[in-house]
């Protein structure tokens, strides 16, 4: 299919559309170092260790509580505050020590870091043996490359130096965030005779990092890997060989080898770093170069490496071969970040428990010490969605620049996540400490597999709804400055609903594991069925996130930009199917408008039938109440399945939109009925009601209109082309 | 190295080099600078690691400069050790007389100043055929290909016999 051209991105450029990867992969090589590094710190002994008794003491404490929390649960009694373990005098001292070296041991290894970054240019000077390339010996020589400066369009000309004994005709650039070098070898300064298209293609991809502004994360990327050896591996293994000699083997050995795995996946995050960067500089470089550039003949002439598709991952440089595929046009940039996503997800669950554990000794006794958990998933997921969802908004302005679909992306890119999410948790700390055994871990794995498909369940739908919202708002918004505003609202909003589902998913399955032990199967399914139940139809934010889910992507077809950039293209914007939305709120006033009909009848027939008094009891209004909202749920969820199955695209939103607009007329009815039959609709009640309608229609929605469409796909798939 | 063996090295290769590869001679005055202040480092062989943000490690280009500077420098210690056996009388300004000698004769204006006969009298025929050889071998160690390699050794030789050659027709200083 032709590209359609979005007005102001080059094609070859497009990969620039949203920030690179390198940005990306630089912040995943931060976030790795720090996570692997809290796992290195928490291994080191701490000065003030709890005695027995008070580890005894606390955590017999926190046993009362959950019992008396069972109590009271059993008599309906009002639930009191519980403490965490953590919280007790006696542990304070050792949380703090551990908390403070923590932060300490971060810091520095910051400042290492910071430090080395500084030194680095220095030391490549002095190694290499680098001398200046004065314009006197070169006068021509300079004043080309002042030329190539100024294509490139450098705001700060760089030092060219010379590497004169180098025979390989070859440059590299380094240098710190403000001041760059660029050495060239003796064998490049001879091509500048011989062989000028030659010379011309590596400057000009040099030149190119320096304004991909490369430089600085690059250099950093190392300096970060030389401050993570210096002081978190190096400690690590000394206090290893220590332990070692002590005979203590086995907790040795448990955690070396998720040592071994957190640092290697760190030299793979910054390989990678420094890999792919030589692509958007070669991308770069060819639309400076112009038709006539070598870029091309030179990168496909340099030697291939030794080794196979594993010996590329230890690499600085991508092989010649994909260099060659991305200058000739293949989109190998605008891919979904499948890796990524999963190593950002290890690695933020490698430190989530530790943060959590950081932020209950920091907020202990204050009114923000129930939020620890969201807390330490604001610290990460953030991250994570805005590492996985750039990716997918780059790959969705790619696909839809071509006409592509973006069908089980989403999906994949979840599972990635979650599989990264649940691997990271069992290399924390946390888990050494717990599956020290092999029964232990068995117990493990088994206990977190529910957990587990929950999660990258969620996830896939997560990431789904990102996938449609930045096809609609790409269709409309284009390459206009307009597409970063539309992809940070869809990522504060995904990262905003992935930490409130994350933490209260965390809750739920500490507390099945601490009830699990003391109650049945049966009695700890209806514990946590009615504790999901309450707490989701009750929740006023799963509300709003129902009404986002449909309202976001819907609210593209009102941005003015929208005439504004089709008319400025040449070809529709919007790939082959348009992004019409056939928005079907009148099956939702049907909905409603027959619920409450119905619930008149109801309401007729109970007063004519039932006496008073038994209407007023707390049972039959409890009762009445439950009837009423899981009739609406099912009304809901029909007209949803209604809705989808007629959309033309789309129909989970499009059948969420529908549920919507019934629950609102569904709700008004039971408070207006409420008043007609003399009972009350004080704002709390129409806030209870509106919760409790929408948020069960919209589960209930929900998991019809999925059906709906699964079914629609199956069968357009088993019809064929 | 002193000071005139390394004004002789620097000439002896230079004069190579402006003939056998003259796309190299703007970047010989770096070349030399560096290899003078620590001659092993400068041609110690460029590690083929890849450099973070380089543009990939190619298939080397043959620099001649480095391999003339060695021989150069080689020949150079060769001629002042077996000179000064010969020439105890004449005391250092020997070389330096030889050197600007060579210097000269490789300038356009080519100034009259001649070393002292007994000095150019030194260079016997044996001697640069010892220089030859010395020359040769040398380019052999740095796998020079033989063609250059002949050439780069009878470079050598024809540079210095040159300036004795010319030297004994002028009348003695």
């Amino acid at each position: 299919m032709a590209s359609t051209p979005f007005p102001g991105v080059s094609p070859r450029l497009e990969a620039f559309a949203f920030p690179s990867n390198t940005s990306l992969r630089f912040v995943l090589l931060l976030v790795s170092v720090l996570g692997a590094s809290t796992f290195f710190f928490r291994t080191l002994p701490v000065g003030a260790v709890p005695d027995e008794a008070c580890m005894q003491t606390s955590f017999q404490s926190a046993e009362a509580q959950i019992q008396g929390a069972m109590a009271r649960l059993k008599t309906a009694d009002p639930p009191v505050e519980m403490t965490s373990p953590v919280e007790a005098a006696c542990m304070r001292p050792y949380v703090k020590a551990l908390a403070l070296r923590i932060s300490v041991g971060m810091a520095l290894l910051l400042v290492v870091s910071t430090v080395l970054f500084w030194l680095l240019p220095a030391w490549t000077l002095r190694r290499k043996g680098l001398v200046p390339l004065k314009g006197n010996q070169f006068p021509e020589l300079r004043g080309h490359l002042d030329g190539l400066c100024r294509e490139a369009g450098l705001l700060r000309q760089p030092r060219f130096m010379l590497a004169p004994f180098n025979p390989s005709p070859s440059g590299h650039v380094f240098g710190r965030t403000r001041r760059h070098w660029v050495a060239l070898s003796g064998g490049l300064v001879k091509q500048f005779q011989s062989d000028r298209s030659l010379f011309d293609a590596v400057l000009r991809h040099e030149l190119a990092h320096l304004r991909n502004a490369d430089v600085g994360k690059a250099f950093f990327s190392v300096a970060l890997w030389w401050g993570f050896l210096l002081v978190a591996l190096l400690p690590y293994v000394l206090q290893g060989l220590t332990q070692a000699m002590k005979f203590a083997w086995p907790w040795t050995l448990h955690t070396a080898w998720r040592m071994v795995v957190l640092t290697g996946l760190v030299v793979l995050v910054r390989n990678s770093v420094l890999r792919v960067r030589e692509l958007y500089a070669d991308l770069r470089a060819s639309e400076l170069q112009g038709p006539e550039g070598a870029l091309e003949r030179v990168v496909a002439a340099l030697p291939r490496p030794k080794g196979g598709r594993w010996r590329e991952l230890l690499r600085n440089h991508p092989p010649p071969e994909s260099r060659v595929r991305v200058l000739t046009g293949e989109q190998l940039l605008s891919r979904p970040a499948w890796g990524e996503a999963f190593a950002v997800g290890l690695l933020a669950m490698v430190a989530f428990a530790d943060m959590d554990q950081f932020l209950m000794w920091l907020l202990a006794g204050t009114p923000l010490r129930n939020f620890t958990r969201e807390g330490a998933a604001l610290a990460f997921i953030p991250l994570a969605i805005g590492i996985t969802g750039l990716g997918l908004w780059r790959t969705a302005f790619s696909a839809s620049r071509r006409g592509e679909s973006l069908r089980g992306v989403g999906p994949k890119l979840a599972l990635c996540l979650g599989v990264g999410l649940v691997l990271g948790e069992f290399l924390s700390f946390d888990k050494a400490l717990e599956t020290t055994t092999i029964p232990l871990f068995a117990r493990y794995v088994l206990g977190s597999l529910p957990w587990a498909l929950v999660l990258v369940a969620s996830l896939a739908l997560l990431f789904q709804w990102m996938a449609v919202c930045a096809l609609e708002w790409l269709a409309v918004v284009g390459a206009s400055r307009a597409r970063y505003l539309a992809c940070a609202a869809c990522l504060i909003l995904a990262s905003a609903a992935l930490v409130a589902w994350l933490s209260e998913l965390t809750l739920l399955r500490e507390s099945v594991k601490a009830l699990k032990e003391r109650v049945g199967l049966g009695q700890l399914a209806l514990l946590v069925g009615g504790h999901g139940f309450l707490t989701l139809s009750s929740s006023g934010l799963f509300l709003l996130a129902t009404v986002v889910a449909w309202a976001f992507p819907w609210a593209a077809r009102f941005w003015p930009q929208r005439s504004e950039a089709a008319a400025t293209s040449s070809e529709p914007l919007v790939p082959p199917r348009p992004g019409r939305w056939q928005l079907d709120w009148r099956r939702g006033v049907i909905a409603g408008l027959v619920f409450c009909l119905v619930l008149l009848f109801v309401r007729l027939v109970l007063v004519s039938s039932v006496d008073e008094a038994t209407r007023r009891t707390q049972l039959f209004v409890a009762v009445f109440f439950a009837g009423q909202v899981g009739f609406a749920a099912v009304l809901q969820a029909a007209a949803a399945a209604l809705a989808a199955a007629r959309a033309p695209r789309l129909g989970v939103l499009q059948g969420l939109f529908t549920a919507s607009v019934s629950g609102a007329l569904m709700t008004a009815g039971v408070l207006g009925l409420n008043l007609l039959f003399g009972g009350n609709a004080d704002p709390a009640f129409a806030w209870l009601t509106l919760k409790f309608v929408l948020n069960l229609g919209a589960v209930l929605s929900l998991v019809a209109a999925l059906g709906v469409c699964a079914v629609r796909g199956a069968g357009r798939a088993g019809s064929g082309p | 190295m002193n000071e005139q063996e390394r004004d002789l090295t620097a000439e002896l290769a230079q004069a190579f080099v402006s003939r056998s590869a003259p796309d190299e001679l703007p970047m010989f005055g770096a070349m030399s600078e560096v290899y003078f202040r620590d001659p092993e480092r400068a041609l110690a062989q460029p590690s083929s690691k890849e450099q973070p943000l380089g543009f990939g490690v190619a298939d080397a280009a043959m620099l001649i400069t480095p391999v003339a500077l060695k021989v150069a420098a080689e020949v150079a210690r060769f001629i002042s050790r077996e000179l000064s056996k010969h020439l105890q009388e004449e005391g250092s300004g020997f070389l330096k007389s030889l050197v600007q000698r060579v210097f000269q004769w490789f300038k356009p204006s080519r100034a009259q100043t001649h070393p002292p006969k007994a000095v150019l009298q030194g260079l016997t025929p044996e001697l640069l055929v010892k220089v030859h050889a010395i020359a040769l071998i040398q380019a052999h160690q740095v796998n020079l290909p033989e063609d250059k390699a002949q050439l780069l050794a009878d470079s050598m030789v024809g540079s210095l016999s040159m300036v004795a050659a010319t030297a004994v027709q002028q009348p003695s200083a």
